[in-house]
């Protein structure tokens, strides 16, 4: 896991609206000492699968569910299948997190951004690795998960149960739809019959409005550039 | 014929119903149990097979039927249960000695306080089921695949609550031994044995290899019959199809292994077939269980850690408890969960191994309270903690819903006590701590306290508790007033230990109370109690003196193995007077912005030898953290400094509080009242708090109400505390709608009181739909406007 540590900073520093150059050095020495902190505290997990698919009026049917959502719909317009995927870093990090909170609430947002990054590079890696499985022909879109754009959060449940993901990996969630543990993603990756962008416009995105990173001429991870 | 369990005879249950099921064309996300009403003939078939395998049991297809999958398949608990249950009856129908078990399995959510499913709400989803499966005609309850030991309690006692039958209860865990949700193997058997069920075990996750160490570490620790039901192995990928790596021959194989080590109830999980279960019963033939014996472990646990008495000296930390202790009292009153976890944490960090807790306050609603405390504690300290209190209803809803098996303190020879207590100690799965006083007040000599002793424990074990489960306080006397009692309770200790056999506790640091040099009586006291064979002090691990006393007590009696911790700590406490001292005084200015939380603690001390608090506050705190405001809302410092700098401040401002609370000048710094709540269905707090931590340090006094509150809860709160303004955060989208009800309460019962939002999915435009009167992008901006309104 520590190999991961230079993406998972880099990604940190972005959440937390910083960058290597206003970082001071004894920030990233105890942010580093964070990480060894957090990588001892996770049990990632991964599911991935691969499902057929159908679109129809805006309604993506995904076999054992659907969902209801322009921006997926258009994400996924070229692909007959989709890989869904769920990522944990465990329940005990969730609980490591809550204490820091109560010990050093500076080092408790450190540690927060430190393991939503693990998350999402956790993804990237399994991503890298489903690409591995396709044909020449087929290409990935980008991932998109349930509260991007319009899909509703609700769309996890229908991930999660098709993964199994409450018996294998401990993943739930709240009856608000927000996945427990906290550190945990759900998402879904298109598998196309052309070449995708691999980005998402600003215009599908909920909190464009108010992105602090565009208002800093910055974007986020998932903007397509 | 009634089911029975029983470590001498070999039970053979069935295999995997999902398995057999995928095998005949279920899909990924399909719900198997709505086969019960569109295929029940596949489901009767399945069965049939494992029973002319050589099963005993067929498990009823319901592992996942409760209210919340019901939902989806459009039938009620009653239709799904009542359906299952009579397709496995008509399946053993003229097969002698063949049992209907009912399967429960985690209902799907997640339980407070990581998720947001109460443990009532659990118990009652749990009991539905349970209630139809009784009457539908089950033999036994079977409870499996749960990998959280608190939502595993709530089955158990909605099981214990609604019906007389056997309990079987299973755990999966991960191969090192823990379950997603960090329960632990012994954790679980000290648990389960408490609660009382008819036998436990593992079945899922693991197949047979890999289960190996954990079944060997359930046969060296239980005494219960141990159920296994292993996985064909582990799955693999061949060409895009998925199968286990272990043949029904080697599963075989190592059940029978399982079977000659004592384990007495043996099937398969995920991956096995009838195959599987012909091949095991048949390789089982002519052999019975390995020998098992009962194990005499004194021990209590959380989740994850576990306290086994007699071992080791295991110090109870006694620091919540309100006796005495003003600023403690004021926390409970005030509702502050933050005093009380640091209190928490400092005491485990200073080598508590259990926490008594305590909120015993004369006006407050007791039961409430110290179910609330015990809630809160759980989450962040894995500590097992000690459930005291003189009230039964509060004793007896801790011990209801504490997570793992607690300890109770107390019950004594009264009989009042005894009938209130021990019940709930039985029903809940606790260990007691029996006090030796009764109707005649504390007896004078350490025979008397002996025969209370042993009242208490002939009740207990009357009440089906375990003598295991006894401790024994024989009550320090303090030696002011009644000097020749102290050798008395000694001696009791030494004699409850060798005539009854049960564990001892005791309250050392009574025995100082009215002479000077309370420490030198104290760790004397505690040097002698050891000696004595005390097990459990009940002392403030904080105290060097006393601390330092067990060190040295475990390095004598060779319990600290070569004098390891003992240096350990020793080296650590030199390491730190020696900082102290080479410490320099930077001013307090440069603390706050530089967030150097002991200087700016260190540095107001020495500043108020010349200087008036307020003086201080005016003239450096806050021009400080004006700067440092100014620092961050120009990019030049980032959220962890800020809060590292508003830390800081407030470790100088906590100092400055007690200097102006004697002086009765705190009028002149009045501090503006906000609620902070994250709205009811929103977990996600940290934001919250970043924002709390903030604001308290530019003088607000800030009442923090949690997560996922209610609005009517956020209502109560402001009428309550007078609060002016009110902040409300969400984080994901399906929370607007409760943040736009909550304004909408408020503004109708408190028109006066403002309202600010923020969080990761608010706009300036939502905070206007919500009908807020301010949007606040994050903390210093929430500062700010609040300084406005």
């Amino acid at each position: 896991m520590f190999s991961l540590y230079p993406f998972v900073l880099r990604e940190t520093l972005r959440l937390l609206h910083m960058d290597n150059k206003n970082a001071k050095a004894d920030f990233l020495k105890n942010t580093e000492e964070l990480y060894k902190t957090l990588i001892n505290h996770i049990v990632p997990k991964t599911l991935l699968t691969r499902v057929n698919i159908s679109i129809e009026e805006d309604c993506v049917n995904f076999g054992s569910f659907t969902v209801q959502s322009v921006g997926l719909s258009k994400l996924l317009e070229h692909c007959e299948s989709c890989f869904l995927i769920a990522v944990t870093l465990g329940a005990e990090i969730d609980k490591l997190i809550s204490r820091t909170q109560i010990e050093d609430m500076s080092d408790a947002v450190v540690l927060d951004a430190l393991a939503s990054s693990l998350a999402d590079i956790i993804c990237d890696k399994s991503e890298a690795r489903a690409v591995e499985s396709l044909s020449e022909k087929e290409f990935l879109t980008m991932r998109f998960s349930p509260g991007y754009g319009d899909v509703p959060l609700d769309a996890s449940e229908g991930i999660l149960d098709t993964l199994n993901a409450k018996k294998k990996m401990g993943v739930g969630l709240t009856k608000s739809f927000m996945l427990i543990p906290i550190k945990s993603v759900t998402a879904f990756i298109g598998i196309s019959n052309r070449k995708e962008k691999r980005g998402i416009s600003c215009d599908v995105c909920a909190i464009s409005n108010q992105c602090l990173y565009r208002k800093r001429g910055d974007f986020c991870g998932i903007h397509n550039k | 014929m009634a089911f029975t369990i029983s470590n001498d005879k070999v039970l053979i249950l069935d295999g995997a119903m999902g398995t057999m099921l995928q095998n005949k064309g279920l899909k990924a996300g399909d719900i198997p149990e709505m086969l019960n009403f569109t295929a029940p003939e596949i489901i009767e078939s399945i069965h049939a097979e494992y029973l002319a395998a050589g099963a005993n049991v067929v498990l009823t297809n319901t592992f996942g039927a409760n209210r919340y999958k019901a939902q989806k398949m459009g039938h009620s608990v009653e239709e799904i249960v009542t359906a299952a249950v009579s397709i496995a009856k008509k399946a053993i129908e003229g097969r002698n000695g063949k049992f209907v078990a009912l399967d429960i399995a985690p209902c799907g959510k997640i339980m407070a306080p990581t998720g947001d499913l109460s443990f009532e709400e659990a118990v009652e989803v749990f009991a539905e089921v349970v209630c139809v499966g009784e009457k539908a005609g089950v033999d036994y309850i079977h409870l499996e695949t749960f990998t959280d030991l608190y939502e595993l309690k709530a089955a158990i006692i909605a099981a214990k609550e609604n019906s007389k039958l056997p309990i079987i209860a299973t755990m999966s865990f991960e191969g090192n031994g823990i379950t997603f949700f960090g329960t632990s193997i012994k954790s679980m058997v000290l648990t389960l044995e408490a609660l009382g069920v008819d036998a436990l075990g593992v079945n899922c996750s693991l197949g047979p290899k890999q289960l190996v160490p954990i079944i060997n570490e359930l046969l060296e620790i239980s005494s219960l019959p141990i159920v296994i039901k292993p996985n064909a192995g582990l799955p693999i990928i061949e060409n895009e199809n998925m199968r286990y790596d272990i043949s029904p021959e080697e599963f075989a194989d190592y059940i029978k292994t399982f079977v000659k080590l004592g384990v007495c109830a043996v099937g398969g999980c995920c991956g096995t077939t009838p195959e599987y279960i012909r091949l095991l019963e048949k390789n089982l033939d002519g052999i019975i269980p390995g020998q098992r014996t009962s194990k005499n472990f004194t021990g209590i646990c959380s989740p994850s850690k576990q306290v086994y008495f007699g071992k080791d000296v295991a110090i109870i930390g006694e620091r919540l408890n309100p006796t005495g202790k003003k600023t403690l009292q004021a926390a409970i009153r005030a509702n502050d969960i933050n005093f009380i976890l640091k209190e928490a944490i400092r005491q485990q960090e200073q080598g508590a191994l259990l926490l008594d807790v305590n909120m015993g306050l004369p006006d407050i609603d007791e039961p409430a309270t110290l179910s609330r405390m015990v809630s809160e504690i759980q989450a962040i300290v894995d500590l097992p903690l000690q459930l005291d209190s003189s009230n039964y209803k509060a004793l007896e809803k801790a011990a209801r819903i504490y997570n793992g098996k607690p300890l109770l303190n107390s019950v004594n020879g009264k009989k009042e006590s005894l009938d209130a207590i021990l019940p709930i100690a039985k029903k809940y799965g606790c260990a007691i701590l029996g006090l030796t006083l009764d109707e005649n007040g504390i007896p004078e000599t350490a025979e008397e306290r002996v025969a209370i002793a042993e009242k208490i424990i002939i009740a207990a074990e009357k009440s089906g508790i375990s003598r295991k489960d006894i401790l024994i306080d024989c009550l320090v006397m303090t030696a002011s007033a009644q000097q020749s009692q102290v050798l008395e309770t000694l001696k009791a200790v030494r004699l409850v230990k060798e005539n009854l056999g049960v564990k001892t506790v005791l309250g050392v640091s009574n025995v100082s109370f009215g002479l000077p040099s309370r420490p030198l009586l104290n760790r004397t006291m505690l040097a002698m109690a050891l000696m004595q064979g005390l097990d459990a002090p009940i002392m403030n691990p904080g105290d060097a003196e006393m601390s330092e006393t067990v060190a040295a007590f475990r390095v004598l009696t060779a319990k600290d193995a070569n004098s390891e911790q003992y240096i350990n700590k020793l080296s650590n406490f030199a390491q730190q007077s020696a900082q102290t001292n080479d410490s320099e005084t930077p001013n307090l200015t440069y603390a706050i912005i530089h967030g150097l939380k002991k200087d700016a603690r260190e540095t107001t001390e020495t500043l108020l030898i010349e200087m008036k608090p307020l003086d201080i506050i005016e003239k450096i705190i806050i021009p400080a953290l004006d700067s440092v405001g100014k620092n961050y809302e120009n990019n030049i410092i980032f959220l962890p400094q800020l809060i590292k700098s508003a830390e800081a401040a407030k470790s100088s401002f906590e100092r400055l509080r007690i200097e102006l609370a004697k002086t009765e000048t705190s009028g002149a710094v009045q501090r503006k009242k906000i609620i902070l709540a994250t709205v009811l269905g929103d977990i996600h707090d940290i934001g919250k708090n970043i924002v709390k931590v903030i604001m308290e340090n530019y003088n607000f006094e800030v009442i923090d109400l949690g997560r996922d509150v209610s609005p009517e809860t956020i209502l109560q709160a402001t009428k309550d505390s007078g609060a002016s303004i009110v902040g409300l955060s969400a984080l994901m989208t399906t929370t607007v709608g409760p943040m736009k009800k909550t304004v909408a309460l408020l503004r109708s019962e408190c028109p006066n009181v403002k309202v600010i939002v923020g969080g990761a999915v608010l706009t300036p435009e939502l905070a206007k739909f919500v009908g807020a009167d301010c949007y606040a992008k994050d903390a210093m901006e929430g500062v700010r406007a609040a300084e406005k309104l």
